[in-house]
């Protein structure tokens, strides 16, 4: 049987009360907390009893001292002296508890006590709570904007996708904290000085459900990048970048243990998280570097799907050949064009295929793509999408499309989960329809 | 509106101070205090620890002597005259009630 439990817990650094209520249910069926740090918090078996839990916060704590400072010491001991044992202490929050029946309660005046959580939480979370907020909010518009304007771009890009849908979670979950917060200590203020004490509220299972998300979208990406080359690479910036937090507090806790005076490990943790900064950003770079050399980070699109070459009967060898994808696990996007290398006037092609990975997305993206030419309305140019045969593209339908009443020798060809955007220079054939369309159903 | 600081006491620091009219231990306060009041106060460890902060802070009291932690204080003039003021403000509420609610009894 084991005897110590190891938790992921999601409580809101404020929630006094959801943090008590929580120990206290724990200790009913036999753990104890022992040990707490941001997320992972440690159980050890006890006998199920009935134990009071008491959270106290303490501003002038820093997560520095190599060992509990004489305030904090006295502090405890004036708890011990009335029952209260501490089980265990993260940066500005202590968490005591008493096995007597009734016990007084470590804070038996709300007004110091919603004064005491406010110094502390000022000291730790709201910093980032409001860096989050910002962050979010910028990154938020710019995906917003984006998805309103260029909805295909986003959906096609899993690091614009991600990074948007990562941002938009950062910005739910800190204004849903920050407006949780201000609202409780508005009121908590107001109550206290009838000497009554507001609970506190947090949102645990908030926390849970965007820490869950986060992970699942990062693997939902790296899985995205699958056969790109660019999933070990992108595996290796991650660790990277997460290897940065387990290395700063690596150096805090070795030289709190080597009882390096608070200030001292204050500098020397500062210092090493900026040359860890530097070291960092150069493992990246090699990354980079490596990953270019590689060719990890070209398109996978090795070859067009069709050319010039196979519609027409001209030597293409020598033309400018551009390919570019995106690939995210919604669409697909791949671009080409080629075009003569020279002045004189030959066939140019440029050509997007979409693959629509979700079926219930193909009618928005064919739609947005059919209204693709609509911003150009009220320029000189009209230009407007027609019916056009889709027999002769082996398609399910197809648009040409015409420019002041004139051909375009453009079209919008859509198949089974594949939609090609196609603009030449030159009228095609009913046979260079039906090979271009036999090309699109061969990928 | 929010209470000016120590401008009035709440009956938690009301009794501090008292119990600091003679030199104490900070952490026999704890005790002190329902005892003397037949147990209707408590004061906390946490609110006991953080009003002695206060106080010291705001020169009410003055540290006298000390055994390793553990902390012996007394009222100072300051801390002598907010109590007192505290107590004929106590006393005014006390002879308003009397005046007042005898006149109606009358």
């Amino acid at each position: 049987m084991k005897d110590i439990l190891k938790k992921v817990e999601f409580f809101t650094f404020y929630d006094k009360t959801g943090i008590e209520k929580h120990l206290e249910q724990m200790a009913s069926v036999g753990w104890l907390l022992e040990k707490m740090s941001a997320f992972r918090w440690t159980y050890r078996r006890i006998a199920p009893k009935k134990i009071h839990f008491s959270v106290s916060y303490y501003a002038a704590i820093t997560d520095f001292e190599p060992e509990p400072t004489e305030e904090q010491q006295t502090f405890n001991e004036f708890c011990e002296h009335s029952g209260w044992k501490l089980a265990t202490q993260t940066v500005q929050m202590q968490v005591f508890y008493n096995e007597n029946d009734d016990p007084v309660p470590i804070e038996t005046d709300p007004v110091l006590e919603v004064e005491n959580i406010h110094r502390s939480v000022k000291k730790t979370v709201l910093v980032s709570y409001f860096l989050m907020l910002f962050l979010g909010f910028i990154m938020g518009v710019s995906f917003i904007s984006t998805m309103l304007g260029d909805p295909i771009l986003l959906l096609s890009s899993s690091i614009r996708l991600f990074t948007g849908i990562w941002c938009i979670a950062a910005l739910v979950y800190s204004l849903t904290e920050l407006i949780t917060y201000f609202t409780w200590r508005r009121k908590a203020k107001k109550l206290s000085e009838q000497g009554v004490f507001l609970e506190t509220r947090g949102h645990r299972k908030l926390g849970f459900a965007i820490v869950v998300f986060m992970l699942v979208s990062v693997v939902l990406y790296l899985i995205s990048l699958a056969n790109t080359g660019l999933q070990f690479y992108m595996t290796a910036y991650l660790l990277i970048l997460l290897a940065g937090f387990p290395l700063v507090n690596g150096v805090k806790s070795f030289l709190k243990k080597k009882k390096v005076k608070a200030g001292t490990n204050k500098a020397l943790t500062f210092a090493a998280s900026f040359t860890l900064a530097f070291v960092l950003v150069g493992a990246l770079t090699a990354v980079t570097i490596l990953g270019i050399r590689n060719g990890a980070f070209e398109s996978d699109l090795k070859e067009l799907p069709f050319t010039i070459g196979e519609l027409l009967d001209v030597d293409d060898s020598d033309y400018i050949k551009t390919r570019g994808k995106e690939d995210s696990i919604i669409l697909g996007q791949y671009r080409s064009s080629q075009h003569p290398n020279t002045y004189e006037h030959s066939p140019t092609m440029h050509y997007t295929i979409t693959e629509v990975k979700m079926p219930f997305l193909y009618d928005f993206v064919a739609d947005t793509l059919y209204h693709h030419y609509d911003e150009w309305k009220g320029w000189n140019s009209a230009y407007e999408y027609k019916e056009t045969d889709e027999a002769a593209w082996g398609a399910d339908k197809a648009w040409e499309l015409y420019r002041n009443g004139e051909t375009d020798n453009a079209f919008l060809v859509c198949y089974d989960k594949y939609i090609l955007e196609i603009s030449v220079d030159w009228e095609l054939t009913a046979e260079q329809k039906q090979l271009i369309g036999n090309k699109i159903c061969e990928e | 509106m929010p209470r000016a600081k120590f401008q009035t006491l709440t009956e938690q620091m009301y009794y501090i101070l008292l119990c600091l009219s003679s030199e104490c231990y900070g952490m026999d306060i704890m005790d002190k205090v329902p005892a003397m009041t037949d147990g209707r106060v408590k004061v906390g460890s946490g609110t006991l620890y953080n009003l002695l902060e206060q106080f010291l802070d705001a020169e009410m009291i003055k540290e006298t002597r000390s055994e390793g932690r553990r902390r012996c204080y007394i009222l100072t003039d300051k801390g002598r005259e907010l109590l007192d003021n505290e107590y004929k403000r106590l006393n005014s509420l006390v002879s308003d009630y009397q005046r007042l609610m005898g006149k109606e009894d009358t």
